[in-house]
């Protein structure tokens, strides 16, 4: 059998004294694109946030494998390095640091990590250009601030071209079509089934059926306080959709 | 020769203007007149009386080299005592660039400037390297419609300090002031603005930022003057400092001297640590610690490198 790409087993998240996430596992074979539904505060994004490292996210138990090898135990950066990325809800805005060179710090920390020279800015200008089509981001993000001055659903498309940029083997997508116009959401969805590989898994965090129209999920969970309840196909979202999450919580 | 030997008064604590320097550095410095600089060279006629201690005794002690100049103009600073008189005549668009080097003990320069109707003056002042003490003084006056825009550097030096003192004497005149400040070790670097804003319809902007590392002290003093008649003046002054180091001290003391009725001024003051969602944001994208620490630091201290706004 093999080992699936993430593995979460029994995991427990403690913010601010209240346990969110309680008791969740999971498994996530590499090549596939899950999707994790579920009620305002069941914790999703608590789920996110703890598996990047947070150090607000306390882990009270359990564990979390990427590729087999732990990542609760690690630094954030480790935890890239070793594949993960994590696109946030609501991204970070940091004003003054120009996006070209953080995507290029980043790319270079990463190929750092595993043993490849770091790239210069000369080496990355051309692998920039590249991902930003790619990832079908606007042309003139390379000149912007750190998702300072962005608009929510910028900074959505920004996360997407960070994506690309550090190639992981793992994303985790929290709420990423949240705060996007149409047009946007279709941009992003391609974006995200062109980063599909059988080596790489997804794993979207939403509350909407719509992305998952156009990004066709292999698994849908259901997530209700803390713990995963349910589980089932692609189906399975259309059925949120017209009866809500109240059986679940019952 | 040192300060002290020649019987001079230096500087301490006790004065106003200086009460945030660690004046004892000053004591063991050996000071000198300075070597060849651009421009004619000028009396002490030239100059008003000086309003700053440390130019009292250096041009008390004759060791003082002066000149003058009217147009665009490029100092190395090399140390030793200099005072610059710069007249741009009306209508003019001149450029002084000073890097202030490594230089071996004692550097006291003092630029003296008048801006003629329309002039417009850009000053950039660095000072990088090693150098022991800088201690760095400009006053002047800006007449109708012309600007100063200053931009000072501060990133070497045991101890620096600039003293820049502007008075907006025709409407429409305008003064821009931006340091970065960025000391290492036990290095000191401190900022004393002086702005007075003499009649209405004048503009001034301040920004001064600071970056505290090891055991680095930085200080602000600032002061900005709206006289009676200034109606129609803004003025608007910042000094953020950054503290990397429980063993680093900030001291900032910015104050506005209102005396007209109809004018806009603001003044803030903040002194923090870097961000830690913004630190966590890089980290989770790959950037090591200290990477991450080091490209917030810049991006702290971008906004004043690059200088204030050239009015158009």
């Amino acid at each position: 059998m093999t080992v699936p790409l993430l593995s979460i087993s029994d995991l427990k998240v403690t913010v601010a004294g209240l346990t969110v996430v309680n008791g969740l596992t999971l498994a996530v074979p590499a090549g596939e694109v899950h999707a994790i539904m579920g009620p305002n505060g069941s914790g999703k994004s608590t789920l996110a946030k703890a598996l990047a490292g947070h150090p607000s996210y306390a882990i009270t138990g359990g564990g979390a494998t990427l590729d087999g090898k732990d990542i609760l135990g690690i630094e954030p950066e480790q935890r890239v390095h070793a594949g993960l990325f994590v696109g946030f809800q609501y991204p970070t805005e940091v004003p003054g640091v120009n996006n070209a060179e953080f995507l290029r710090l980043a790319y270079s920390a990463v190929r750092k990590a595993a043993g490849k020279p770091e790239a210069t800015a000369k080496d990355f200008a051309p692998i920039l250009a590249e991902r930003i089509t790619a990832s079908e981001a606007p042309g003139d993000y390379a000149e912007r601030q750190l998702n300072a001055g962005l608009s929510g659903g910028q900074k959505k498309r920004n996360e997407i071209l960070q994506m690309y940029v550090l190639e992981p083997r793992l994303a985790i997508l929290d709420e990423t079509d949240s705060g996007l116009d149409i047009d946007a959401i279709k941009a992003v969805a391609r974006g995200i089934n062109g980063f599909r590989r059988p080596d790489r898994s997804i794993v979207l965090i939403t509350h909407f059926q719509r992305l998952l129209e156009l990004v066709k999920p292999d698994r849908i969970h259901v997530l209700v306080k803390g713990r995963i309840v349910h589980s089932g196909g692609p189906e399975l979202a259309l059925q949120l959709e017209a009866e809500g999450y109240d059986r679940f919580e019952a | 020769m040192t300060p002290g030997s020649a019987g001079f008064s230096l500087p301490s604590p006790a004065d106003e203007d200086w009460r945030y320097v660690d004046c004892r550095a000053l004591a063991e410095q050996p000071v000198s007149t300075a070597t060849a600089l651009p421009g004619e060279p000028c009396t002490a006629d030239a100059f008003p009386a000086p309003t700053d201690a440390t130019h009292l005794w250096a041009l008390a002690a004759g060791l003082t080299r002066r000149y003058r100049a009217t147009v665009d103009t490029i100092i190395t600073d090399l140390g030793g005592c200099w005072a610059l008189r710069l007249d741009v005549p009306a209508g003019a668009q001149v450029r002084l660039t000073i890097a202030r080097q490594a230089a071996i003990g004692l550097s006291a320069s003092w630029i003296h400037v008048s801006l003629g109707h329309g002039a417009h003056l850009v000053i950039d002042d660095a000072t990088t390297g090693s150098a022991d003490v800088h201690l760095a003084a400009l006053s002047g006056t800006v007449a109708q419609d012309a600007s100063a825009t200053i931009t000072v550097r501060q990133h070497g030096g045991r101890l620096q300090r600039h003293r820049l003192e502007l008075s907006l004497d025709g409407r429409g005149a305008h003064a821009g002031m931006t340091v970065a400040a960025d000391p290492r070790g036990e290095h000191q670097a401190h900022v004393l603005t002086r702005v007075v804003h003499a009649v209405g319809l004048t503009t001034s902007t301040q920004l001064i930022k600071a970056v505290l590392r090891d055991r680095s002290r930085t200080s602000f003093d600032g002061l900005v003057t709206m006289l009676k008649g200034a109606d129609g003046s803004t003025a608007e002054q910042r000094d953020q400092n950054l503290v990397l180091s429980p063993l680093a001290r900030a001291d900032t003391r910015p104050q506005l001297d209102i005396r007209a009725d109809e004018v806009q001024a603001s003044h803030g003051a903040t002194i923090g640590a870097l961000d830690a969602e913004e630190l966590l944001y890089l980290r989770v994208r790959g950037l090591p610690l200290d990477d991450a620490r080091e490209l917030l630091t810049t991006a702290f201290l971008a906004e004043a490198l690059m200088g204030a706004a050239v009015p158009a």
